[in-house]
């Protein structure tokens, strides 16, 4: 019987680690600028793909004599390189930003590049055209060969990687299915920050039409390194782990908050999943999530947790604001010129310049002041009834409501009151109906809310003015 | 820049006393949010009838002047310019 468990475990082994066939590449999916799969009028039999792709790995090659980017097409069986064409960089690819593609120079693929891409497949028929929910490879390699393989051309292959068209024929580019993934998150790798109650952690992620189910999630999961050197038997008790729902595919943002109070070093891994009835299975056993089933993408990073002094904070203070001297100078830059001998000097502008604030470090001043002191308590009492006043927000009139009950004639009849309606349509009446019949027509409020404003600023002045003077009757003192 | 530099300086220093102190988010014990919903009313009630804004800024005009002067008084004493 124990033979039995034992093959079981492996057989679980072996489909939990075997590695993909090919690396992924991972690709943007900013294909707002594709177009559609269009015939090429000189040459019935070729067909373009048009479209834009970003690679999200940096990439670096030196290619030795000529490179060539290419799509490869699958076929429907599985098996690899039946039907191929390496794309012509003369004809069928173009490199935004780059002259040739065969240039001596290292050429970088990064980030921010976006590669313009014309893919022509003449010598495929009508049933090998991109089909729906199937893999089609990118490449950049530096021989130029049909019907490659890439197991057995692999030596030449620079640079390999699928995406899922899960478009139809005539689809634009844009509706292609981009690599489940996370792009990025915090705190970054290797970040220091403070210890907080309110520890921020989020991420950015893409999820694919494909991938996507609703029980999909993201987890966060760290530990404090020093944590994992206490000899405990289950080092699971150390880990947090924070599982975040992904609410919708395509493009989002997941955050959250916790509590690292401890100082030290934290790693700190990140996941996109869906429950994984194996990860379930081995977990009741113990094992844990030893396998990558229901895991989409993966990344692991580390922080570190420090505790900030009211020093660390001083200096903080001063360096932000030394900095904002030269980084956000305004108009200051421009003026301080006046000061050069060689330039436009002028003692009166170099003098303002050098003591006047400028416009801009006064609105830092202004913001410190508020961030530092203004919101802190116990004044930060007043400067949130402050904010409160100030807000623009508004709140719905509430619509009372009476049920009348008991003995009354009227039981079971409901009397309502829409204060806001009411209130809306009198607005409607005063704006729209009481109208002067002049010339240049103007409504009530129109006409009477200058004598108005007047009134109430007159006052508004009187009471101030009374207020610094003293200018009032005085009671009379009661004498004894 | 000097002026700047030198109010930096004295608000770091303000700050540093501060510091330890916890930022103020919110009004407690409820009064934070039957502020806001009440100024909220008042502010939907300022759209339908307009001289209501006015009275509103009037009033806001005149708060921050008694709140100038209190900090005036607070700073300067029996020499600041108001009135007892």
């Amino acid at each position: 019987m124990k033979y039995i468990y034992t093959s079981f475990f492996l057989l679980i082994g072996v489909f939990g680690f075997v590695e993909p066939l090919y690396a992924q590449v991972n690709l943007y999916e900013s294909y707002e600028q594709g177009g559609t799969i269009d015939i090429d009028n000189t040459n019935p039999n070729a067909w373009y793909l048009i479209g834009s792709f970003q690679v999200l790995e940096p990439l670096l090659f030196s290619p030795l004599d000529d490179t060539y980017m290419g799509f490869r097409m699958y076929s429907s069986s599985g098996s690899c390189g039946v039907q191929t064409y390496v794309a012509s960089t003369t004809d069928a690819v173009v490199l935004s930003g780059l002259s040739e593609l065969w240039s001596s120079d290292a050429i970088s693929f990064n980030t921010s590049s976006t590669f313009q891409t014309v893919i022509r497949n003449p010598g495929l028929s009508s049933s090998n055209w991109l089909q729906p929910s199937h893999d089609y490879g990118i490449y950049v390699r530096d021989t130029c060969t049909n019907n490659f393989s890439v197991e057995s051309d692999s030596l030449d292959l620079i640079y390999y990687g699928y995406f899922s068209w899960d478009g139809d024929y005539g689809d634009t580019f844009n509706e292609i299915a981009g690599v489940t993934r996370i792009i990025d998150f915090i705190p970054e790798n290797a970040t220091t920050t403070a210890t907080s109650t309110t520890f921020f952690l989020s991420a950015s992620v893409y999820v694919n039409e494909i991938d996507y189910d609703d029980d999909m999630f993201l987890r966060f999961r760290y530990v404090r390194n020093e944590d994992l050197q206490s000899a405990v038997a289950n080092k699971d008790v150390f880990y947090t782990t924070i599982d975040v729902p992904i609410l919708s595919a395509g493009f989002s943002s997941v955050s959250t908050t916790t509590n690292v109070q401890s100082i030290g070093k934290y790693t700190y891994y990140l996941s996109i999943r869906e429950p994984s009835a194996l990860n379930n299975f081995l977990g009741w056993f113990g094992l844990g999530n030893v396998t990558d089933s229901g895991v989409f993408d993966e990344e692991d990073s580390y922080f570190i947790v420090v505790q900030n002094t009211y020093m660390d904070a001083f200096i903080e203070q001063m360096a932000s604001s030394t900095a904002a001297i030269f980084e956000n100078p305004g108009d200051l830059s421009a003026n301080l010129d006046s000061c050069s001998p060689l330039g436009d000097f002028n003692i009166a502008t170099c003098l303002t310049a050098l003591i006047l604030p400028d416009t801009l470090q006064v609105q830092a001043l202004i913001t410190t002041l508020r961030t530092n002191i203004f919101t802190k308590a116990p004044q930060g009492y007043v400067t949130r009834l402050i904010d409160i006043l100030g807000n623009q927000a508004t709140t719905s009139l509430p619509t009372i409501s009476y049920t009348f009950d008991g003995n009354s004639p009227l039981t079971g009849e409901t009397v309502e009151f829409d204060f806001a309606g009411t209130m809306a349509e009198a607005s409607v009446i005063i704006n729209d109906t009481w109208v002067s019949s002049s010339d240049d027509p103007q409504s009530a409020f129109e006409i009477i809310m200058p004598l108005w404003n007047l009134f109430v600023y007159f006052i508004m002045a009187l009471m101030i003015f009374h207020d610094l003077t003293g200018i009032h009757k005085h009671k009379k003192h009661k004498t004894v | 820049m000097i002026i700047f530099w030198l109010i930096t300086f004295v608000i770091s220093i303000i700050s540093f006393i501060f510091y330890p102190f916890p930022t103020i988010t919110e009004i407690p014990w409820g009064v934070d949010s039957f502020l806001v919903n009440g100024v909220g009313y008042f502010k939907a009630l300022m759209e339908f009838f307009p001289p209501l804004s006015t009275v509103f800024s009037a009033f806001m005009i005149y708060i921050g002047f008694r709140v100038s002067i209190i900090v005036l008084r607070f700073f300067f004493g029996s020499r600041a310019p108001t009135h007892d």
